[in-house]
């Protein structure tokens, strides 16, 4: 009982997140890494340019649709579409996704070639903000 | 030629793997994935049958819808063995050679010798067109299926040989350059007086150069593919040999509700004095489709204009497709399609004629086709 009363709250909240206002999203790189334009992100988490290692969030997660839906102008089934194009073609891989923020803040801290993207609110000095999404 | 062909990718793989290997700091990476789609698909004739590709012996007509002209499945597995070797691997499953057995479509691995150039040895797709390295993957397509008028006359899928890929950045746009040498050979079918014909077409000497160039919403596209001293053989006929050249320009657009893409094929075979020009075609496509949410409408026209006599059957007549549709991504990782197409023309590559002068006549058809396409 107690599984299925979570499983609906978690359905409710999941409604309502996705009702309320698109998080506030900043794109993050190593403390060394330089900025960049939003045109950049969207080519490389698009597949279209393959000069860094991206990480990203799990799929089902809104803080995925809601980075693609600013970045790129993409929703998640665009995104799916486009990195099938590339995966089936054998030309690379999509981004890895990871569990949560800490998650792609660590990994982002760990390589100077790494980007990614975290709600403003889990940002520390362990990054840097390449690029603001709002 | 024949046997040595895959004995060599494999070989090739076996090395590349080899070294992956040896250089294994940690265990290696797979990722196994899929996709897949199926499709329905019928007409308004019984005088031919529609297939999607000339690989198939047979298709869909009005009294005998069939599940089997779209119908298809592919897995592939990716491992990574480090920064520097990866190899992939897939398993692809269609109607095509008389039969649905999953074939080896691709196994090649991967050197990325720096970030702006890797090498490939084994089986790999052979980007002869825009969309020929994701032609089956049916979920990464607004369309049903890529227009036969300017994707059929290019057989083979896959070839064994070597690639080499360098990507560059140059006033902000993304380019890529593949270019690749090696081997191809594949089975067809054609009709000879209503009679379904088993051929084989074959190149040994094979280059190819493929050039793409992304920025944004855009995405560019120039191609050029040899094979020298290319062979097609029918049983009973002598082989018609040259080199088989195909120039291919593409663009696309997206911006993310609308979507263009267009592209303009020439074949030209110098079949060095009496078979010259014996396959040579013009074709060109142009389709366009805009995003309602989840809910893609789309149109497409295709034309083909055969020019040798390579493309036999009575008339060199014109073909061309219109077609209309929509894409519907209905839950995650699934997309349906409808779509409805006239056909006018005749170019032997869509249709497996069955009566007696359909071919001359050529008369207008309409195919209904619907798909769901899936990625896993």
């Amino acid at each position: 009982m107690i599984i299925v009363k979570s499983l609906i709250a978690a359905v409710l909240l999941g409604c309502l997140g996705s009702a309320a206002l698109a998080a506030d999203i900043v794109v993050i790189g190593h403390p060394s890494a330089e900025a960049m334009t939003k045109e950049r992100i969207a080519d490389l988490y698009l597949g279209k340019s393959h000069t860094a290692t991206l990480y990203d969030h799990r799929e089902s997660s809104a803080l995925y649709a809601d980075f693609y839906q600013q970045a790129t102008g993409r929703d998640v089934a665009q995104v799916k579409s486009t990195w099938s194009r590339i995966v089936f073609s054998g030309r690379g891989q999509a981004p890895k996704q990871l569990p949560d923020s800490a998650a792609v803040k660590k990994a982002v801290a760990d390589n100077p070639k790494a980007i990614g993207y975290i709600e403003r609110a889990a940002l520390d000095n362990t990054v840097k903000v390449i690029l603001e999404l709002k | 030629m024949k046997l040595q062909a895959p004995f060599c990718s494999a070989l090739a793989f076996a090395a590349l793997t080899t070294a992956g290997q040896s250089a294994l700091a940690s265990p290696p990476d797979l990722h196994v994935s899929g996709f897949g789609t199926l499709g329905y698909v019928t007409t308004d004739t019984n005088e031919a049958e529609f297939r999607s590709s000339a690989r198939q012996h047979k298709g869909a007509t009005d009294s005998s819808g069939d599940w089997g002209v779209d119908s298809r499945l592919g897995l592939q597995a990716n491992v990574t063995f480090n920064s520097v070797f990866s190899a992939v691997g897939q398993v692809f499953a269609s109607r095509r050679d008389k039969d649905y057995s999953p074939d080896v479509e691709w196994l090649f691995g991967q050197a990325n010798l720096n970030e702006w150039a890797s090498v490939r040895v084994g089986r790999m797709v052979l980007p002869t067109f825009l969309v020929s390295d994701s032609r089956h993957v049916g979920y990464a397509m607004h369309w049903l299926r890529v227009p036969m008028e300017a994707y059929a006359s290019y057989i083979p899928t896959s070839f064994d040989g070597v690639q080499g890929i360098f990507r560059a950045e140059l006033a902000g746009y993304n380019i890529t350059t593949q270019l690749s040498a090696g081997q191809s050979e594949a089975k067809l079918y054609s009709v000879r007086e209503q009679t379904v014909l088993s051929g084989t077409t074959e190149g040994d000497e094979m280059v190819s150069l493929n050039l793409v160039a992304e920025r944004g919403d855009w995405t560019l596209r120039a191609g050029y593919t040899l094979s020298r001293n290319h062979e097609v053989q029918f049983p009973g006929s002598p082989a018609v040999k040259g080199d088989d050249g195909f120039t291919g320009l593409g663009v696309k657009y997206d911006n993310g509700s609308l979507l263009v893409q267009s592209e303009y094929i020439l074949r030209r075979w110098n079949g060095r004095g009496a078979q010259d020009g014996y396959f040579d075609s013009d074709a060109y496509y142009l389709s366009a489709g805009y995003r309602f949410g989840a809910v893609m409408p789309y149109a497409t026209f295709s034309h083909f204009r055969p020019d040798g006599e390579g493309y036999s059957t009575g008339d060199r007549r014109n073909a061309q497709t219109t077609a209309i549709g929509v894409r519907w991504d209905a839950v995650r990782n699934l997309a349906l399609k409808a779509q409805v197409e006239e056909a006018r023309g005749f170019s032997g590559l869509q249709y497996v004629p069955v009566a007696a002068g359909f071919a001359a006549r050529a008369p207008s058809t309409h195919i209904f086709s619907i798909a769901a396409d899936f990625v896993f």
